[in-house]
């Protein structure tokens, strides 16, 4: 009997080793393989901490087991199993093995038990999501791992300050605790967190790399990035009211630039930012329901935006593309690849029947607070956004007849497998949700299938699907057109860095002017002190300058005799 | 081209019967229930919520034409 406590997220960690060296055959198998051994282990150790040891007077506990981390833990792992088989469709082992440890990273940060180990397994995650974008091969793709890795730096960094000053400043240990953001270790910390959940002004890394990395790759930065943050910040900032108004904010931000959008998986990752917004505001209302609601949600939708990350991907793997504006054709050349993904995006906006609506219905209860009502409806309101920017521009834009006969067939079967697969666990946790309830910290006991829990929703779905094409037919809702959208990067990617391009050549054209000014007035100097000296060689010359020897014979006398 | 048209209509159409028939649905549901203990809203409102949603992502498409269209295809800077 082994009695070694293994954290689950060791597994992929190890099996990414092992796909580095295994044959295209069996890289996917190893996959599946791993994240069925990390649900394993996930569902088959007792709740608790087994073991604990200590490096440098730190308490390290790699392995502690609870319901919050549980939730979390089975979404990762069967979402790497989805990955997987989406993966054998293409032959990239750098991609394999960087998926692996990204998932791997995320995993062992979810079932650490001090701060220390997730920081470094957060790192480790951090480091292998540049990995991932790296080893795609679309263009732009080695700048925007680059630019994660900047965006990583900087969050390892605020991750260390402020472990360092939260030990430093008279905490017991860094042993998981309630963290205060007044604190300003604790502060660096959740700065940290806010920019893993992809928050408004540090969301722009979230896109940026899913719009670059190949398409499984994207779906597997979808599911294990954004979501650590989450439940970090469930596990260290419960009820921190900061929350509630950041997690509105990326609801908002997320919602609109979703629908502006035309490159989908940009489309796709804006989405996710608008659910993780969700379970954001949710944490920050801090309630035993409304983090419970937030544990959810953030499991459903890890599933809901795979799935539509992968089925996305099906559709660039063919084209090229996902652009709304190049899909005309495509749901007649690829109808199990449109359909899965028509299905995938109801599973995104909380269509009854999918885990999303499970989640999203005990959200929406959770935030019915009187004084938080504007957040109740943003919150109840956020489907309608994501259906009409997920689900029916997407199929309108499928459905449109293309003016030529495609040179294109439907996606290869692995990545339909896998896409089918998130679709279907994201249909048996919608129909079946008693099994989701049951997993969470909280008891809960909603029907999400109840008439009035139905209503709301067909309703927020249909109306808003209705005004759209209503407003389509006016004319008011022009669609279909090529373009990209500025965000906030293209601010300090644009105007920020053309400023600090020009600030760097005035300083060095500065620094050289500076440069030879003092070399200039070094030489003046030498030639006066040498036209001074020389002086000392002519005592009667007329223009001699008897007063400045003078001067120098009085220091050297008064030196020696300081000196003596 | 007029088959295409009628293609592209139809594709139309069936998505609007598909959101009415969720819509009344979702509406009958709601007024069946009307007993049910509700916050804030009553009956029926949820549509509205559905409406300001399409409502907000018009305008962020057209924001996007507008004011946030980048002026040509980016290069990675």
């Amino acid at each position: 009997m082994l009695s070694v406590a293994l954290n689950p997220g060791f597994v992929p960690i190890i099996a990414a080793l092992l796909v580095l060296a295994s044959p295209r055959e069996a890289r996917a198998p190893i996959m599946a393989g791993a994240a069925i051994i990390a649900l394993w282990l996930v569902l088959d150790y007792e709740f608790g901490a087994p073991a604990a040891m200590a490096q440098m007077g730190l308490p390290v506990v790699l392995l502690n087991l609870d319901a919050l981390n549980r939730i979390f833990g089975i979404g990762l792992s069967i979402a790497l199993v989805a990955i997987a088989l989406h993966s054998s469709a293409r032959r990239n082992r750098y991609e394999d093995a960087a998926i692996l440890l990204l998932a791997g990273g995320a995993a062992s940060a979810l079932f650490v038990g001090d701060l220390v180990s997730f920081v470094a397994s957060a790192s480790l995650a951090g480091l292998a999501g540049a990995w991932v974008v790296l080893a795609s091969s679309l263009p732009g793709a080695n700048r925007s791992g680059v630019r994660l890795l900047v965006w990583q730096g900087l969050e390892g960094l605020l991750f260390l300050i402020g472990v360092a000053l939260h030990l430093t400043s008279g905490a017991a240990s860094s042993i998981f605790a309630r963290m205060d953001v007044r604190q300003l270790g604790d502060a660096c910390i959740f700065a940290a967190l806010l920019i893993r959940t992809a928050a408004p002004l540090a969301h722009v890394w979230f896109k940026d790399v899913v719009s670059h990395a190949s398409p499984t790759g994207a779906a597997a930065l979808t599911a294990f990035t954004s979501m650590l943050g989450v439940y970090a910040l469930a596990r260290l900032f419960p009820a921190e009211p900061l929350l509630i108004p950041i997690g509105a904010a990326m609801i908002a931000l997320g919602a609109f630039y979703a629908a502006a959008e035309d490159d989908l998986r940009r489309a796709g990752a804006y989405g996710m930012i608008a659910q993780t917004g969700v379970c954001v505001s949710l944490i920050g209302i801090g309630s035993p329901l409304a983090v419970s609601a937030a544990e959810g949600h953030a499991f459903a939708s890890i599933l809901a935006f795979v799935a539509l990350q992968l089925t996305f991907g099906a559709i660039f793997e063919r084209i090229g593309d996902a652009r709304l504006s190049r899909l005309a054709g495509v749901a007649q050349a690829m109808p199990i690849t449109a359909t899965l993904s028509l299905a995938a995006g109801l599973a995104v906006s909380a269509a009854p029947g999918f885990a999303s609506h499970a989640t999203q219905t005990v959200a929406v209860s959770s935030a019915a607070i009187w004084e938080l009502r504007w957040l109740w409806l943003l919150i109840g309101a956020a489907p309608g956004a994501m259906f009409v920017a997920l689900v029916l521009r997407p199929a309108l834009a499928m459905h449109r007849p293309a003016n030529k006969r495609m040179a294109f067939a439907e996606a290869p079967f692995s990545m339909l497998l896998g896409a089918g697969l998130a679709v279907f666990f994201c249909l048996a946790v919608g129909v079946a949700p008693r099994w989701l309830y049951s997993l969470l910290p909280t008891e809960i006991a909603f029907d999400p299938f109840a008439p009035d829990a139905v209503g709301e929703r067909l309703q927020i779905l249909g109306a808003a699907g209705l005004t759209l094409l209503a407003l389509r037919a006016l004319k008011a809702a022009p669609d279909l057109e090529r373009r990209d959208v500025l965000d906030v990067d293209s601010f300090y990617r644009g105007p920020v860095a053309e400023t600090a391009r020009w600030a760097g050549v005035l300083l060095l054209r500065m620094y050289g002017a500076a440069q030879a000014g003092f070399e200039h007035a070094i030489a003046a100097a030498q030639k006066q002190i040498e036209r001074s000296v020389a002086g000392f060689d002519q005592p009667y010359a007329r223009f001699a300058p008897g007063a400045a020897q003078a001067l120098a014979v009085t220091v050297l006398l008064l030196m020696l005799w300081f000196i003596r | 081209m007029i088959e295409t048209v009628h293609r592209r209509n139809g594709r139309a159409w069936a998505a609007l019967a598909a959101c009415g028939a969720a819509t009344l649905i979702g509406l009958a549901f709601d007024f069946l229930n009307a007993g049910v203990d509700r916050f804030w809203f009553g009956p029926g409102a949820f549509a509205l919520a559905g409406v300001a949603a399409a409502l907000f992502c018009v305008l962020a498409v057209n924001a996007a034409r507008v004011v946030l269209k980048k002026r040509e295809e980016s290069g990675d800077a």
